[in-house]
């Protein structure tokens, strides 16, 4: 069953210069007990599209969508004293910026017992001893010491971790994960993966990951979109994701990814900048870029589906499949 | 020749963990050096103790041949601060929150010309150049710390580290947290001021796929120790320290896999 289903998000920030626009069109869909990875080059709108999910924007920004649902409810007409109640035991964010969601003169397990007695309730003590549970469900050795420890006297790897427990310490039905495993080894982060992997099984809870590394999304997702300039213009199960892509961005953000067994080959980086988001899309937005663009990329892509769960906003993509469709006989 | 940095038997604690434990190894000129080891085991806290950030308990650290202070203090920022750049693995926590973007760069440029007044246009070109060659746009001057994105964050810090001109930049996970496209971008770049500027790396990571393209040579610590020290293509083709080769066993495949069942 569908957790969370977001169509056509629009965001818009206010500035002094201006309106921005980040999110143009972000699609996302999970499903309870799956995760689907959210993929994209920095800036495209990926941490604002979960701040967005999540009630928690900044002042002054404003939402359009045509379906915004979570849980059987529409998040678009909750207020923000429900909201505060649907975060916590409903959705929970592992943000981006571990140490930001620390106070930095409060003890980690009194930050941790406190976030589960706002919304588990519960005596200091139970909470305390959930707070040393959940340090020591993330790696942290000697669990009962680190509770103890100030945010500073923590490396960024526990610091994190310990982020990753406040979150789960609440036990959310649907995990929004920012980037939680971009400060930590690989032994620790295979950690975490397979405790959120754990809780996807014991509790069907749905798993949103940000992440720019391939390698955690083969290991993760069994869906994944791509973002560009705020708009998703992939989505794909994984497999697909891996073994043919369509979107040319797409294609380049695989191509540009180092891999240690294939040797020392230094990857390219794609040529160009994602355009300006003062404006809003006129046309495919990555077709100044794009190696392949045609004169109807100047007007807007739609995404289309082009094979299960599979859907791609390309002109190049829609034309193919169009005579694909023609030679094989079948209506579009 | 004389190696750039060369570290001596550098010890530091912190109540009773040994954040880094007898810690000895030297860094050429142009060269990039690898750190990497698992979480919590002492890769940041050799990077500040170089850059001066942190107090040394014992052992030496020479950069150029002269004996860095075991206790920093201001004369001591001013004089080795500019040679010695430090990219913070928590580019928040670096930024002062009130300070944009462009605010940021100047101050950095100012402070590598020792305070000497500079011209406004040169700020502003030099502000520009570096802006752009962090892959930055012209629209991201102004804004504040928590008005850009994570990875935004991470470039400009990147940027006010390059800026000054260092001749080592001890760099803390520094590509972590941008996407494959930008990664690429910057480490390219610096690539690119090694060659042309002579400048070394000491480049704390856990990325494994990063380090096999990027670094000259790979240190590996463990427990505050190092356990294991080579060139890059010697230590994944024939890893010597059991840590080491769990490392690259444990590091993920940008490839499918069929799911667990
Ligand atoms: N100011 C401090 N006070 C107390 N302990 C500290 C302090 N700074 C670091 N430590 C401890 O020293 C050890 C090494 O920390 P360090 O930050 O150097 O690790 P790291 O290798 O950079 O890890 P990570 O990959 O997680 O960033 C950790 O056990 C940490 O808890
Ligand atoms: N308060 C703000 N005011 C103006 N622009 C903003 C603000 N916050 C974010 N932005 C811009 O919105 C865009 C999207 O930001 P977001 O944080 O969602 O990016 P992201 O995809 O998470 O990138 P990263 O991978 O670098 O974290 C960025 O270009 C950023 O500069
Ligand atoms: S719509 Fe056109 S410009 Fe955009 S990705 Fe497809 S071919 Fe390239
Ligand atoms: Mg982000
Ligand atoms: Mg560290």
């Amino acid at each position: 069953m569908s957790l969370l289903s977001i169509r056509n998000l629009k965001v818009t920030l206010r500035t002094p210069q201006g309106p921005v626009y980040p999110v143009q069109g972000a699609d996302i869909e999970v499903a309870e007990g799956k995760t689907r990875c959210l993929v994209g080059e920095s800036g495209c709108g990926k941490s604002l599209s979960m701040l967005a999910v999540m009630g928690l924007l900044p002042a002054g920004a404003s939402i359009e969508a045509e379906q915004m649902h979570f849980a059987g409810q529409d998040l678009r007409t909750l207020t923000a004293k429900t909201y505060r109640r649907l975060r916590g035991p409903g959705m929970g964010l592992i943000f981006q910026d571990a140490m930001a969601a620390f106070n930095p003169v409060l003890r980690i397990g009194d930050q941790l017992a406190e976030a589960y007695r706002t919304h588990r309730g519960g005596s200091r003590r139970v909470a305390w001893q959930k707070a040393v549970h959940w340090l020591d469900r993330v790696g942290i050795l000697q669990p009962e010491d680190k509770a103890r420890y100030f945010p500073h006297e923590f490396s960024g790897g526990m610091l994190q971790r310990a982020m990753i427990a406040m979150t789960l310490i609440t036990q959310p039905r649907l995990v929004i994960a920012d980037e939680p495993t971009t400060a930590l080894d690989v032994s620790v982060q295979a950690q975490i993966l397979a405790l959120l992997r754990d809780l996807q099984r014991s509790e069907g809870v749905g798993l949103i990951l940000i992440t720019h590394d391939l390698g955690v999304v083969a290991e993760m997702a069994d869906d994944v979109s791509v973002l560009y300039a705020g708009k998703t213009i992939e989505e794909a199960p994984a497999k697909v994701f891996f073994d043919r892509l369509s979107h040319p961005y797409s294609q380049g953000l695989k191509a540009c990814t180092p891999n240690w067994r294939a040797g020392p080959r230094p990857v390219e980086p794609i040529p160009g900048l994602p355009p300006p988001l003062n404006q809003r899309h006129q046309g495919c937005a990555f077709r100044y870029r794009c190696a392949k663009a045609m004169q109807i990329c100047d007007q807007l892509p739609q995404m289309q589906p082009v094979g299960e769960r599979h859907r791609v906003a390309c002109w190049l993509t829609q034309r193919d499949q169009e005579i694909t469709n023609a030679q094989t006989g079948e209506q579009p | 020749m004389t190696a750039l940095l060369s570290v001596d038997s550098l010890c530091k604690r912190f109540g009773d963990v040994d954040a880094a434990k007898d810690v000895s190894f030297v860094l050429d000129s142009e060269e990039i050096l690898a750190l990497v080891g698992e979480s919590g085991s002492g890769k940041t806290t050799v990077g500040r103790l170089i850059a001066g950030l942190e107090n040394k308990d014992s052992g030496e650290v020479r950069f150029q041949g002269h004996l860095l202070p075991m206790t920093y203090g201001q004369k001591d920022f001013l004089r080795w601060g500019r040679e010695i750049q430090m990219i913070f693995q928590n580019p928040l926590g670096a930024l002062n929150p009130f300070f944009s973007a462009a605010d940021v760069l100047a101050e950095a440029l100012r402070f590598a010309r020792s305070g000497k007044a500079m011209k406004r246009s040169e700020l502003s070109s030099g502000t520009d150049f570096w802006l752009d060659a962090v892959g930055l746009q012209s629209s991201h001057r102004n804004r504040l710390p928590h008005q850009l994105s994570g990875g935004q964050r991470q470039r400009l810090v990147i940027a006010r580290a390059l800026c000054m001109e260092p001749r080592l930049i001890v760099c803390d996970e520094p590509v972590s947290a941008l996407d494959v496209s930008i990664q690429a971008q910057i480490l390219d770049l610096l690539r690119r001021l090694r060659k042309e500027r002579g400048v070394s790396l000491l480049f704390i990571t856990h990325d494994l796929n990063v380090v096999r393209q990027f670094a000259d040579r790979v240190l590996v610590m463990y427990r505050g120790a190092c356990v294991e020290e080579g060139a890059t293509g010697d230590l994944f083709s024939n890893p010597q320290h059991d840590y080491t080769r769990h490392l690259l066993e444990t590091c993920p495949v940008p490839a499918y896999q069929e799911p667990p069942a």
